[in-house]
């Protein structure tokens, strides 16, 4: 956003100038383009001037200035140990005051602002307008012959920052500092950082893949060897058959064996699962669990839990007025009523409990051993069944035995069926490790793949943190070269921009000294010269300040002193006509001596009306005389404040001389 | 609302079962963790990397044995606790801390915890009652695990 300052006006009290208070501004309140101040030699101007540079610039806050030097502003040949600057602003159509109170007895300056918010102790100029109220900047729009003479040199003025600031090239640099701020935020919690770290990462997720690959290789060939082997003993199983049956007898009596084998082996499944049913109940387990469950319901029952009535007529009987019983229930008694309701277990507590117990009387109420001994006679029934399943397997295997010692063919078969059977439990062993859930162990000894697939989605969490960790580092150093860049070339770019015009100015006031701006650096740098005349370094001044201050979006107030006094007549003119185009508001501080060929183009230059002001400090009768007789004039105990440009222009030089 | 956890290990350790069909639920394997250690009186922390999900009610075949499998779990609660029926109001809320009957398996989140801290426990007590050997077949599984209670807590 563009600022805009203009100065309405100041006042100086107790200070070495005389007192005196100038208005900046129209009779409308609006401030005026351009306000000429004529202060003879010996006035005060050059401390005026530095009032209003440490009055916007706040340089004098916070003890910055030295007891001697605050001295130096008491005004002499008084008693006053007070004394008093404000300047009053128009910040952005807010109107700001800036005070500064000397305190000459205990040599202090104590500041006070006042903006919207009211007056608070202390230098605060709106935050959007600091950039242009510190010491550094305030001296490029308050300015003397002296900073002419700075612009030129490289260990007095900052040329550059007043470029940066004003067109705002600086934010290019916060904003590089701002990037890596957010970098920084961002990692503060992130232990790896850094390449190496990454690299460390990405090795071991490579590995632990490399791992899960391996495991699944190995896993999948002992599948793919179980499935072979199965298909083996299926094959060596038919060969075995076919080679038993081969007897008619044999082939008979085994088919017998093997039937009563199969149905007692079904048999056992059914009794088990039968069984297995009866076990999900606890109480059939065991009778100390049967006990146990009907104590609790009996002891519950013996407790009377749960109670018949519940936490919530207790509740809501708390919130009638009078009690069941009719009698009234005052707050006392509602509170106790409240508080032991909290004793009774809610409706749904009191439904569940009633319907545990229900279950446990069902179960058990008719004896609590039966279920007991009713699993008990299973596994007693099962136990014999599993004895004559085994009898009648042994008895197949018994068959099976004298048939292979009869046929080496058959022994053969049952071999081979032997070694695929010790295969596939080798198999089916090696398997199992594969669905280890051991996290102990190291990755090259771990064999659980899901153990390993766990760790697998760690590492890649891990290294997606720190690859992100990476690529935004990477984003910012993008980021801030193209932010460096930027911000050289559009410094590049605009000093280059406001050399040339700022020469354009110098060639037109000066067509005949061949001065010109070779290049804007911390001060500017001449074209092929270290410095010219008074004369020609104001000018040179003029045209750069003019020419930055024309071309930045912000409009700040120009105050200068003397502005024509060290230029040859001839350029005067130039200057004058110049000035009322350079800003929104031009405020000059003048002699007597620069009003020739420089007031009249200055005012024929300028659109508006220009104020003219003298201001002179009492002393010679005849001035003062001559200035009461003016229509408007201000009278302070030591000096006397004109307006007008018949005044201004009939102030004689002598007087003036004389002063 | 906190679901049944069974070990990982534990689903493991009865895969035969599960292959033969014996068992077709993961809360099989988990009722006989929990019944040992119900009748061992242990119970164990496992972390929740440990354990898988199961389900938060009584599932399938244990549907109609939820009450009975709860009413196990206070008598042990309050046994453990050194609660009596004579001290009516620390039974009162001592099963008002474990029970939540708007829950489908009627246990609060804190009942829940401790109901699988016995399972979690009873998969070692299985572990030592079984020499760590699997178990093969349903009829030697069942028949093991019944005579195991019975020397802890009594046929």
């Amino acid at each position: 956003m563009a600022a805009v300052m203009r100065i309405l006006g100041w006042k100086a009290e107790g200070l070495r100038c005389p007192d005196h208070e100038i208005g900046c501004s129209n009779e409308d309140g609006a401030p005026r383009t351009v306000t000429l101040v004529q202060m003879p030699n010996g006035t005060g101007k050059t401390t005026t001037l530095e009032l209003l540079r440490t009055a916007l610039s706040g340089s004098a806050s916070e003890g910055k200035w030295d007891r001697a030097r605050i001295r130096e502003y008491q005004k002499k040949s008084s008693d006053r140990e007070d004394g008093l600057f404000e300047v009053r602003l128009l910040l952005n159509d807010r109107r700001v005051t800036i005070r500064m109170e000397f305190d000459f007895e205990n040599e202090r300056i104590y500041y006070k602002t006042t903006h919207t918010a009211g007056q608070r102790d202390g230098f605060h100029p709106p935050s959007d307008f600091r950039r242009f109220m510190n010491e550094n900047f305030v001296n490029f729009y308050v300015f003397d012959g002296e900073l002419a003479q700075h612009l030129l040199n490289h260990e007095e003025s900052d040329a550059e920052i007043v470029v940066e600031h004003l067109f705002q090239i600086r934010s290019l640099q916060e904003l590089s500092r701002r990037v890596g701020q957010y970098w920084d935020d961002k990692t503060q919690h992130v232990n790896a950082t850094q390449e190496r770290g990454l690299n460390r990462r990405r090795n071991r997720l490579v590995a632990l893949k490399k791992r899960r690959r391996q495991l699944i290789e190995e896993r999948d060939a002992l599948l793919n060897e179980q499935a072979t082997v199965e298909k083996k003993l299926e094959n060596k199983q038919g060969v075995y058959d076919h080679e038993i049956m081969k007897e008619e007898e044999r082939s008979e009596e085994l088919k017998i064996a093997e039937s009563k084998a199969d149905r007692l082996q079904a048999k056992v499944r059914e009794e088990a699962l039968d069984t297995l049913d009866t076990m999900r109940d606890p109480h059939a387990i065991s009778s100390t669990f049967a006990r146990s469950m009907m104590d609790l319901k009996t002891g519950l029952d013996r407790v009377k839990l749960p109670e018949s009535a519940a936490r919530e007529f207790f509740e809501e009987l708390a919130d009638e007025s009078d009690c069941v019983c009719g009698r009234p229930i005052d707050d006392e008694i509602r509170e106790i009523i409240r508080s032991r309701a909290g004793q009774y277990l809610g409706s749904d507590d009191v439904a569940f409990l009633n319907s545990m117990k229900g279950a446990i009387q069902d179960a058990l109420g008719a004896s609590i051993e039966e279920p007991a001994k009713d699993l008990n006679g299973k596994m007693s029934a099962l136990a014999v069944t599993v004895g004559e399943e085994r009898a009648a397997f042994n008895d197949v295997e018994a068959l099976r035995l004298e048939a292979e010692q009869s046929d080496p063919a058959v022994a053969r078969a049952r071999e081979e069926i032997n070694a695929l059977s010790e295969r596939l439990s080798e198999i089916d062993e090696d398997l199992e490790k594969y669905d280890s859930k051991d996290q102990e162990q190291s990755d090259d000894r771990t064999f659980g793949i899901e153990v390993i697939e766990k760790r697998i989605k760690n590492a890649e969490a891990k290294l997606a943190e720190i690859t992100e960790t990476i690529e935004l580092k990477a984003k910012r150093d993008t980021l801030r070269r193209i932010l460096a860049n930027a911000h050289q070339k559009a410094r590049d770019e605009i000093t280059r921009e406001i050399c040339a015009e700022a020469n354009g100015r110098i060639s037109d006031l000066m067509p005949h000294n061949k001065i010109l701006i070779d290049r804007i650096e911390k001060c500017l740098i001449l074209q092929g010269q270290e410095a010219g005349s008074m004369g020609e370094t104001l000018s040179v001044a003029w045209g750069f300040l003019a020419t930055l201050f024309h071309r930045s979006e912000h409009e700040l107030p120009f105050v200068v002193d003397s502005p024509a006094g060290a230029i040859d007549l001839a350029i005067r003119p130039k200057i004058g006509e110049l000035i009322p185009n350079l800003t929104g508001q031009f405020i000059a501080f003048t002699i007597s001596s620069e009003r020739e060929r420089f007031v009249a183009p200055l005012k024929q230059a300028c659109s508006e009306e220009v104020q003219f002001v003298t201001l002179f400090r009492k002393g010679p009768r005849e001035l003062e005389d001559q200035a009461r007789t003016m229509d408007s004039f201000d009278e302070t105990v030591d000096g006397l404040n004109v307006s007008g440009e018949m005044f201004f222009n009939d102030f004689q030089l002598e007087a003036e001389e004389g002063a | 609302m906190q679901p049944f956890r069974i070990r990982k290990d534990a689903r493991a350790w009865f895969k035969e079962l599960y292959n033969d069909k014996s068992f077709k639920i993961g809360f099989d394997a988990f009722y006989f963790c929990f019944v040992a250690g119900v009748s061992t009186k242990r119970k164990e922390t496992v972390s929740q990397d440990e354990t898988e999900e199961l389900v938060a009610y009584f599932p399938d075949r244990y549907q109609g044995r939820g009450n009975h499998l709860v009413a196990l779990f206070l008598t042990r609660e309050l046994e453990e606790l050194g609660v009596t029926m004579a001290d009516k109001k620390e039974v009162h809320a001592t099963i008002a801390k474990l029970v939540s009957p708007d829950a489908p398996n009627h246990l609060s989140d804190d009942g829940v915890r401790e109901f699988n801290k016995y399972a979690h426990a009873g998969f070692e007590v299985l572990m030592d009652w079984f020499n760590a050997d699997k178990p093969r077949t349903l009829e030697t599984f069942l028949r093991k695990f019944k005579s195991c209670v019975g020397d802890n807590v009594g046929g």
